[in-house]
Order: structure tokens, then sequence, then C-alpha cells
């Protein structure tokens, strides 16, 4: 009995092909037969025949044929099926034997060969004797062979070798050895084909007509032996749906045989052989549910066939085994093209296989647990004269036997015990680690996630069993965080015993601290007495000491174990472990929580670090420390407490480090921020607490960031979500579930004690120097140094602003493009405590609309916090928003000498130019002085002095001037003529002395100039007496070229006499004045 | 102080009955019934109904696992645990169609050699599995629903119970 006696047969699993042999064929030395031999094998893919060939000298002796049974009435079958049989026809017995020949039809000794083929097939016949098998002969052929018919002498010699030889017409062929070998070779194979499914269709016409002479009493066996054999030759012949419907029936037999404790093996291995059979075909046929129902109904049918009690296991094995088979097929198909789902898969039956085959080791652990004493017996009752079973599924030392009564119990005893020492030596958790790695591979294929990691838990508990630890503790690593993320603590905690059990076996240090960890922790469903002997064991390995051992260990396991820890305790160094908690859920929990989102510079920083244990026992840490992200900060954030090794658990209420399970403990830091840090973030980014001290081991918890594991996220989200009540504590304990991880701070600078004032007087002039106060006035209790003061326009407005704003500490001098729009960083020096001091800016405003200015103030003041002296620097800012508006308004009018309004001037005669200055500012303006620049086509008839030097004007009030210009002719000019600028210089009457003038420039508007062709110009006197003559002179001019005829007619009015010519008719000359004379006398009244 | 919580407990303790775990009472299928009373019929032994039943919440941690053969309770706990696969791929199928026409009940979601297990899915993905023995022929497709039906208002009845504190394991005095 070999350890694979359950693995199927191989000619079982192959897929039966007709066998052909070939004779006559020298594939060692004839290149000719050679080439032949290869056709055939060569290239066998699907679309070739299905036949198996096998080259055999001619005289090659085939199994003997039984001679034929003439009656059943005294035959009693010994078993179901022989051992031999499969192989026999599917490798010994051919369905047609070729011989092949080498003869020409002309050849020139037609006779001796002819004589020597029919010999040569005489002597096939001869060892085929009693066998239905065909005889085919093929002659290979140098010439082409013509076509049918045109040869007579080929059709005669054939005729004549087929009679020498004993065949039928169509039992030879002919094969020219051309250049076509492979065609001609594809349609012998298909002629062989033909011949080998006669063959296979007489084999099971010859099988079928025994079962007339069975009778039901004696032949049972019978029964399912020719139905296999039905079944197995319609497989041979290619007809799969007989072949499936004869392995049915077969099936259908097997369970009818009466079954007892000493054939139950045989009936269940053949069942076996036939559903494997019948999957098998169902697969193929493409109808995978018919094959998985067959399964099923198969293994309902033969789940209880135990069998004998001492031997269970064998039962085990070899359900175990036809789940795996199945589970071979399933996969095979699906390799072929079948789609599988998530639920019906290969993989739930190697699962079953490997559950069968766990049970298989355990019926095998109770019932092989032989002493060592006992030896194997001799002589070996599974050792049989042929070294095989004649029959398959029966026990070696009563082959063929029957009866169901044991004939030689002790016989009996001695078989059992051997099969029960040779199952001890099976490597049952190889075979169960086998299968449960083909279902992962399969389940990772079909979606299940959780049922993969359910099956590597099993695959590494199978491992501790083999005692490979470290492969175990890989498994079970992998899929901890599966469980652990999904909360599923019951099943972790099954983990997690195993993993420790595995990591004290092989005294892996940082696994067993780290598992023990865990398993002391809220993770775990351990009892508190479990977890009290972990704790134990936790401090007693951090002491430099050996744990106990895991319980329901293997004691010699426990033994190496014993003396690794034993060895670990002697090496020296690498004893501080650093276990990072963010991927479990370690006894001890931490929450860092900074006291406010911000802290002030001059104010230390403060936040308490929360700390809570699981663990049954109160427990004592060594040290506490805190990382930032500034590392600087790191020193200041350490508690040590130097106690003794074995002081862990000792006056465990004691000390700042000791945590009462359940507890929450707070511990407070303080530390003052560097002034660099001002306006950064302190982060901290972790929290490292060590357990046992540098003398044994240490362990030392990190977390990263403000604490936090695997399983925190979680319940915070809980604790957000409930509304459950918390009952009171006590006012120095808060919930461990309110505490909310706050691990970052800003750092601000510190509040400035500054007074910050601005004065000024609104709106701003456009283009004036306005005039903007800053005090500063400190209230700091010490003196403030270097005190600087940034103004101007804020940034971030509208970029046009910053070109047409500038500022300056100088109001003496107008400031120009080249002024900046802020000033910054202007040192106005140190203030004692209440000092105050003024500093006067000039912002010079281009153009009109509001605008923002900012007046920063900075400063540096040493302070003392925490009996540490830093110097901080404050800073306060103002932000002020000024309008800036025009001065005033400037209107500007044309009129004639009578002051009456022009729409154009007329060429060389005088006219008026009025400016009319109103004021718009809310502020007294004084107009310094005004200027009007003529253009040069303008010319002044009087002086052009102003006329409104130093006067002030109050808001709304207005200034006029008024002067005489003439312009010359010019010819006709689009758009009038330009007629110069005025400009006016002027500033606020409140403005200081040294406060330069504004000059503001005011562009004169452009004025059409008409030539006229006469002009009258009268020239009255200003006033007249009563009863006085009134000289009354009127000058005519005539301004053209040309001489021209004017008459001038006189109408006085009433109020007065008149004498001269009334009417006078005279040629005026071009270019020339006249002067017209006539009196008026007259009275006015009233 | 600790005199109210205390009777807050009791109270909550007193929230779940399952009753799928206790043999049916009287003749017919869908007889369980969601009363505290019969505690001393849950001892009267077979036939049970179902073997294991779970609660588990939507992020698929277990709000109440129990399983009548106490002694291998590992093992309901793995299959249960092993069938949320199924569930949450039949919860994804499920997405895609209509929200009317959601069926809660998943059906049966793998059987085992020894086993069905058949799964529940609440509008909040609540997840319901419930294990069944496999002899156990006298539960057809209806008597699964009526149970999963029951179990649904059962927990519906917790969730109503001002004092069960939500995310929280369940506590069934049943499973005392």
């Amino acid at each position: 009995m070999s350890p694979t006696q359950w693995d199927l047969p191989v000619e079982l699993c192959c897929r039966p092909m007709a066998f052909v042999t070939l004779t006559g064929l020298d594939v060692v030395y004839n290149a000719v037969h050679r080439a032949v031999w290869d056709a055939f094998c060569a290239n066998r893919r699907a679309d070739r025949v299905p036949i198996s060939f096998k080259v055999l000298p001619g005289d090659h002796e085939y199994p003997k044929c039984r001679p034929k049974r003439t009656s059943y009435e005294w035959y009693i079958p010994k078993g179901i099926l022989k051992t031999g049989w499969m192989n026999k026809h599917l490798n010994l017995v051919p369905a047609l034997v070729v011989v092949f020949y080498e003869l020409d039809w002309d050849e020139p000794q037609w006779k001796e060969k002819q004589s020597e083929c029919a010999t040569r097939v005489e002597i096939v016949r001869q060892s085929l004797q009693g066998r239905n098998t065909k005889v085919a002969v093929v002659l290979i052929q140098k010439k082409t062979p013509l076509p049918p018919g045109e040869d007579v002498i080929a059709s005669e010699r054939a005729a004549a070798l087929c009679n020498a030889c004993e065949l039928s017409g169509k039992s030879l062929f002919v094969l020219p050895h051309t250049d076509h070998l492979v065609g001609y070779i594809i349609r012998l194979e298909n002629a062989f084909y033909e011949h080998a499914q006669t063959y296979y269709y007489t084999e099971i016409r010859r099988v079928k007509s025994h079962k007339e002479f069975l009778n039901k009493t004696t032949h049972q066996l019978l029964f399912v032996r020719h139905q296999f054999k039905i079944a197995f030759f319609s497989e041979l012949k290619q007809d799969t749906q007989n072949a499936l419907k004869n392995y049915r029936t077969a099936y259908n037999l097997v369970h009818e045989l009466r079954a007892h404790e000493t054939n139950i093996l045989e009936i269940k291995t053949m069942a076996g052989f036939i559903n494997y059979k019948i999957c098998r075909l169902c697969f193929q046929h493409n109808t995978p549910l018919d094959a998985i129902a067959q399964f099923r109904k198969h293994i309902d049918l033969c789940k209880k066939k135990i069998g004998s009690a001492e031997l269970s296991f064998e039962h085990a094995a070899w359900m175990s085994k036809q789940f795996q088979a199945f589970g071979d097929l399933f996969d095979e198909a699906i390799k072929l093209g079948l789609t599988a789902i998530q639920t019906q898969n290969p993989g739930f039956y190697y699962q079953q296989a490997a559950y069968y085959a766990q049970e298989r080791k355990q019926l095998a652990k109770s019932l092989c647990n032989h002493e060592a004493s006992i030896m194997y017996p001799n002589p070996d009752p599974l050792e049989t004269q042929t070294g095989v079973l004649d029959f398959y599924g029966q026990r070696s030392w009563r082959q063929g036997i029957l009866s169901f009564d044991l004939s030689d119990p002790e016989k009996e005893k001695v078989g059992v015990l051997a099969i029960q020492l040779k199952e001890r030596n099976v490597a049952h958790s190889e075979i169960i680690i086998t299968l449960l790695s083909n279902a992962v591979a399969q389940f990772k294929k079909y979606k299940c996630p959780r049922m993969k990691s359910h099956l590597m838990v099993q695959m590494g508990e199978e491992y501790y069993y083999a005692k490979d630890y470290t492969k175990a503790l890989k498994l079970l690593d992998y899929v901890m965080c599966d469980y652990r993320s999904e909360g599923w603590w019951t099943l972790l905690t099954s983990i997690l015993t195993t993993a420790l059990k595995c990591s004290y076996l092989m005294a892996q240090l940082k696994d067993y601290i780290t598992y023990s960890l865990e398993l002391l922790g809220r993770a775990s469903t351990l009892k508190d007495d479990q977890k009290s002997r972990i704790e134990k064991n936790l401090i007693n390995v951090l002491m430099n000491e050996s744990p106990d051992p895991e319980p329901d260990c293997d004691i010699f396991a426990v033994k190496t174990a014993q003396k690794l820890w034993a060895d670990r305790i002697s090496l020296a160094g690498s004893n501080i472990f650093t276990i990072g908690v963010q991927d479990f859920v370690p006894f001890v929990q931490c929450k860092a929580k900074f006291h406010a989102p911000s802290f002030h510079v001059d104010v230390p920083v403060e936040f308490d670090i929360y700390l809570k244990a699981d663990c049954p026992h109160p427990i004592r840490f060594s040290k506490l420390c805190v990382s930032f992200n500034n590392q600087e900060y790191n020193q200041f954030c350490v508690i040590e407490e130097a106690s003794k090794a074995n002081e862990v658990l000792e006056n465990p209420t004691q000390g700042k480090m000791c945590l009462v399970p359940g507890k929450t403990r707070k511990l407070l830091f303080k530390f003052v921020a560097k002034t660099e840090d001002v306006g950064k973030k302190i982060e901290i980014t972790s929290v490292d607490l060590a357990l046992g001290n540098e003398t044994g081991r240490c362990v030392v918890l990190n977390w990263q960031g403000g604490g936090g594991d695997a399983a925190s996220s979680q319940e915070a989200l809980q604790a957000a979500r409930s509304f459950k009540r918390r009952p009171k504590l006590p006012d120095n304990e808060v919930h461990w579930d309110s505490i909310i991880i706050q691990a970052s701070t800003m750092i601000i600078s510190r509040v400035p004690n500054i007074s910050v004032h601005l004065r000024h007087e609104p709106p701003a002039l456009t283009n004036e120097m306005y005039c903007l106060v800053v005090t500063v006035q400190s209230h700091e209790k010490t003196q403030i140094r270097d005190v600087k003061l940034t103004a101007g326009l804020k940034p971030g407005q509208d970029a046009n602003l910053t070109q047409k704003t500038h500022v300056t500490l100088h109001g003496t001098e107008l400031c120009d493009e080249s002024y900046p729009a802020l000033l910054t960083d202007i040192p106005v020096g140190d203030l004692h405590p209440g000092e105050q001091l003024e500093k006067m800016l000039y912002v010079r405003c281009g153009t009109v609309g509001s605008r923002m200015f900012l007046v920063y103030v900075s400063y540096l003041i040493n302070i003392t916090a925490e009996e540490k002296e830093i110097v901080c620097k404050c800073h306060k800012d103002e932000t002020v928003t000024i309008e800036t508006v025009f001065p005033f308004d400037v209107a500007v009018k044309f009129v004639s000498t009578k002051f009456e309004h022009l729409e154009r001037v007329y060429a060389d005669i005088p006219f008026l130019l009025m400016t009319d200055l109103l004021s718009a500012s809310p502020w007294a303006l004084t107009v310094v002085s005004s200027e009007l620049q003529l253009a040069p086509s303008m010319t002044t008839v009087d002086q052009l002095e102003s006329q409104v030097d130093n006067v002030v004007l109050q808001t709304g009030e207005s200034a006029s001037e008024c002067f005489c210009l003439r312009c010359p002719s010019l010819g006709n000019v689009e758009g009038g003529v330009a007629t110069g600028h005025y400009i006016i210089s002027w500033k606020r009457t409140s403005a200081m002395e040294n406060i330069p003038v504004i000059r503001t420039v005011i562009t004169l508007p452009h004025v059409i100039v008409e030539n006229i062709p006469l002009h009258v110009n009268a020239d009255l006197p200003s006033f007249g007496r009563v009863r006085e003559s009134l000289p009354v002179k009127y000058h005519l001019q005539n301004k053209t070229d040309f001489v021209q005829d004017v008459e001038i007619s006189v109408e006085p009015s009433d109020a007065f006499m008149f004498s001269g010519l009334k009417q006078i008719r005279l040629p005026a000359q071009a270019f020339y004045s006249y002067q017209y004379f006539c009196q008026a006398t007259g009275s006015t009244h009233g | 102080m600790p005199l109210i919580p205390s009777l807050w407990e009791s109270k909550a303790n007193r929230s779940l009955e399952f009753s799928c775990l206790r043999p049916a009472l009287g003749a017919g299928a869908g007889s369980c019934v969601t009363s505290g009373g019969s505690r001393d019929a849950a001892r009267a032994g077979p036939p049970k109904l179902a073997v294991c039943i779970a609660v588990m919440a939507k992020e698929n941690y277990p709000f109440y696992i129990r399983s009548t053969p106490t002694e291998n309770e590992l093992k309901f706990h793995y299959m249960v645990h092993t069938s949320l696969d199924v569930v949450d791929e039949k919860i994804s199928a499920m997405a895609k169609a209509l929200v009317d026409q959601r069926e809660l009940y998943l059906d049966l979601l793998y059987p085992t050699e020894d086993y069905k297990v058949y799964g529940y899915v609440t509008n909040s993905k609540v997840k319901f599995v419930m294990v069944v023995d496999s002899s156990n022929t006298a539960l057809r497709d209806n008597e699964i629903r009526s149970m999963f039906r029951k179990l649904h208002n059962s927990y519906t009845d917790v969730m109503c119970n001002p004092f069960y504190n939500p995310g929280d394991c369940i506590q069934s005095r049943c499973a005392q």
C-alpha cells in the first residue's frame, strides 16, 4: 500500500482512445519507416482522430485470451473489476493491428513477396488468437499509384494479395512514399479509426451477450463489471453519450450490491471510479449541473458508508479524494472554457476535501496511537505475490474472498494493524495544506476574500500542527488585519492565540510581545484568567526571564522552546523592541490633546497625554516621550520613572506612569514655543511609551500622530453616533470616549499692547500732499525696542492704485512717480512704557476714488515665560479707508466784450475768457495764484495778471477771472483753435507753511474762430448829461479784400434828439476803417 | 448615581428576543413567537429552527451572533463571516436594481456539506445571516423568509428602544 493508494488510477483518468498497433516498421534504421511513424505521431491535435498508436514487432505476443465460457452457472466472480483490465484495453489489446510491408505493384519477384506478406499476417493472427482484433495490411510503395481502374496489374495483384492474406479488400491499403505523406497518413488513420470502431462495437456486443447467462443471486458483481466494460468500450469507441448512459447504469448497480464491512471498500472504490467517469463525461458534454448533481448524489450515498470503525480514517481519506478529484475535474473544465461563479466553484470542493483530510488526520491520531513497541507485522500482510491487487478495492490478505464472515480473525487483525501503522506515517498536514492552498487559489479567483482568509487561517493552524511555525506565523500574520479591520474580535482572538503559541515555540521575542500586547487589549475576547496569565508571561519576558509555556502545546516542542528561551536570555544586546501600534490593538490606548488649537508665543504650550490600560492588572511603564515635527521640543516632553526591573507590577497605584486598568490617566506637558515657530504648526508626530527597562528587555509602543490604533477610528465614530449618557465622574477624571485627539496646534504671535491712532482730515484732495498723523503709544510694562512702522497703500488692491498713490515722510516737497505706494519698516526707535510717538506721513493720490491704507507697527519685547526669557515680536496694524476727491471745479466760458455769450469768436475781434473756480473741498482752500498760459495762436489784449491771488475759498464758494483776448485770423481750422492752459496754484488753508503749493493745470477749451466781412464798433461815452450832446462814434471796418457798399441808417430812440446823417451810403474800402460821428441830445427819464 | 443606569441596563437587556433559535411552538412553520415568556420551551430541545443566527452592522462587524451548539462556536463565526463575501456580492448586484424592486431576502448564500447559510439585508445594510442544518428539510424558502422577517422586526424593536446605544453589541436574554 503506497501513500497514494487513494489516488485514482491513471488509466481511469485519461481519455480512452482506440488502440492501434503498427507492425513491420523499422523506425530505428529505416528512414522511410521513421518518416511514416513520425507522420502518425506528430501534430496529434483535436482535428485528428483519437487513436493511440504503438509500434510493435510483427511477432509481438498480445495478452492471451481466456477460453470462452460456455456457461456461467458454476462461475462465481471474485471481485468487481480487475486492476489490469482498463490498462489491458488501453495499451495492450489493440483494436487493429496494421502490417506494414514494402511492395510495389510491379515488383519483379511478386510471388515471393506476396507469400512473405501472407506469412507476416499469419503470424499476427496467431498471436491474436481468440480476439476480435482486426488486421490490416499497408503496402509502402515507391511509385505514385495510377487512378483506380487504370492500372490493370495493380487490381489483379491486389485481389491476389487479399486472397493470400485472407483479407477483405477494405483492409488492404497502399501508402505511396511521396511528397504528400501526411495527407496519405491522415486518410489511412481515418480508415484505421473505422476499423477500430467496428472492433469496439463487436466487443460491446460480446459483453452484452454475456448478460443473459447471469443471475441476480450469484452474479451481482458481474452486472457491475459488464456494465462498466460496456461503458468503457463505448468510450474507446468515442461514443460518449452511450458511455455516460452505461456508466450511470453501472453506478446504480454498484449501489445495489450487498454491502458489508468486508467489501465496502471495494464498493466505494468502484462507485468512486464510476462517479469520476460520469462527472468527467458530464463536464465534457458541457452539462456541469449534471456533473454537480451526480457528485452530490454520490456523496450523499457514500457519506455514511464508513466501513470498519478501526479503519475509519480510510473513509475520510476516500471522501477527501472524491472531493479533490471533483475539484480537479471542475477546474479542468473551467480551463476549457466553463464559467464558474462565486457560490459554485472548485474551491468549495477543495475546501471540503481539506476538511475530510483533517478528519482523516483526527481519526488517524486517535486510531493509530500504538505504542512504539508494537512492531510492523512480519510477513507483511499488505504484500501480494504480484505486488498489486487483483481487484480494485480489496484487502490484500483476503483477495477474492467474498464471504462476509471473517475466516481468519487473526489475519484480519494483523492486516488492520499494518494499515494503521502505515497511516501513522502519512504526512497528513502536507495533504491538508495542499488542498487548502488549492482552495485559496480558487476563492481568490472568485471574489471571496473572507473565505480566502478563513482558509489561510486553517492553513496556518495546520502548519502549526505540522510544527512549521515560521510558515504558520507568516500566514496568520497576513490575515489578522482582515479580521481586525472588520471587527470580528472572537475570530481575531482565536488567531492571535495560535500565533502566540507559534511565537512562543520559536522564542520569537518581538512577535511574542506583539501578540501578548494585543491579547491583553480590548480587542481580545479572552477571559480574565487567560489575560492574567499572558500578562504575567509578558512581564517575565520583559524581566529577561522565560515565559511559561502556552497551554495545549506539544510537550516536545515546549522542551525545545524552553531551551530556545534560555538561549535568548544569555544573549546580550538588541533588547529594545519598538512596536508600531497603528496596525493592531494593544492593551494601552493613547490620546494626545493640545489644550487649544492655537497658542500665543508668550504663553507655554500645554497638552495632555491620556493613557488607558485594558489589561487585568495595573502596570507600570518606564518612560513616555512625545516627538514633534520640530524636534527641539522633544526634550521637554519626556517622563521617565526610574524603577527597578521587578517593580513593574509592584506598588501599582503609585507613580505617574502606573496605569490602573480601566482608569484614564492624564499627563500634562508644558513647553515654551520658539519664536521662530510663530505662524507655524506644531504637530505631535509620535508618542512612545516604554515598558520594561534597559537592563531587562524594553518594549517601546509607538503611536503615530496623536495616538490611536487599528480599532480606534471605528470606536470614535461609534462614540460620536452614540447618545448614551455617560455617568458622572469625579472632577479630575474624564471619559475615554469623550477625549478627542488633537495632535497639532498653531503658534501665533503675542498680543500687542500698544495703541496706534491715525489722525487726518478726510477726504484727500487730488494731488495734494495729504497728511496722515500716526500716533503710537506703548502700554507695555517694559521698554519696547525696534519699533518699526510700515505704512501706505494696503497691498492687494487694484494695481492702478499703486501707480497713482505715493507715500513719503517728507511733506516739504511734492512727491513724484518715483515714490513708492507703501513704505516698509521705517525704524522709529524704542519706546518706554507709556511713551508715545507721532509720525507724519504724506500721501499723494493722483486719482479720485477710495483707497485702503495700512499702518503696521511692529516691535520687539523681552518676556519671561516659564522662567525663560524670550524675545517676542509683536505687531499691530490699523487700516483706514480714505476717499480722494477733486478740490474744485473749473468752468471756462467765452464772452464778447459786452459779456454776451459767444458760441464762436471772430478773428481779430477782442473777446473775453472767463474762468470760474468753484471749491468742492469740504475744507477751505487757498488759491495762491493763477496763471493763464496762452496758446501761440492767441494774443492778449491787456496784461494777464492773476486776479485771484491769495483768495481763500470756503466750500461752495467760487473765484472768477476774466481775460481779454484776441485771436488773429487763421483761416478755417477744424475743431477750433487751442486757447491755452489755466494753471491754479493752491493748497489747503489749514496746511502748514512748508507744505508745497499744488499746481493744477486746466486745459482751456478750443474755440471756433470765424472771419467776418464788416465789423461795427460803437464808441459810446460811458454816460451823458441831460441836454448836452452825446457824441456817438461808430467804427465800421471792412475786413475783406474788396470794396463794399455800405448803407447806414440810424434810428434813435425817443429819449434822444438826434443830429447828423440819418442815412448814408458810402463805399467801404477793403481793410479800411471809417469813423462815423453823430450827435444825439436828449433826456432820460427814469 | 449608579441606581438609575442599572435600571436602564436591565431594560436594555430585555430588548431583543431572537426567537428563531427556539423550537417552533405548536404546529406550522412560522410559529416563532417574539415574546419573552417561552424560555422554558427554549430548553425543550429539538427540532431546532436554525443552528446559528447573526446580525451584522453596515460595517460588517457583528452586533449579535449566537449558535446553539455552543461547543463549536468558532466554526459558526467563521461560517457567518465568510458568508459576507456572498452578501457583499449580492448587495453590489442589487444596487443596480431599482430601489422599490429591492428584495431584502438574499436567498441561500451557499451550501456547505452540513449546513445551509441564508442571508437577509435591511435597507440600512444591516445584515442577518442564518445557518440551518442541511438535514433540516422542514424549512422551505417560505419559512426562512418569515423567520428573517421576524428577526428583522425584533431588530427594529431593539433599535426603537431608547435605552439601546446604536453600534453596541446587542444583548439578548436568550443569549445569557
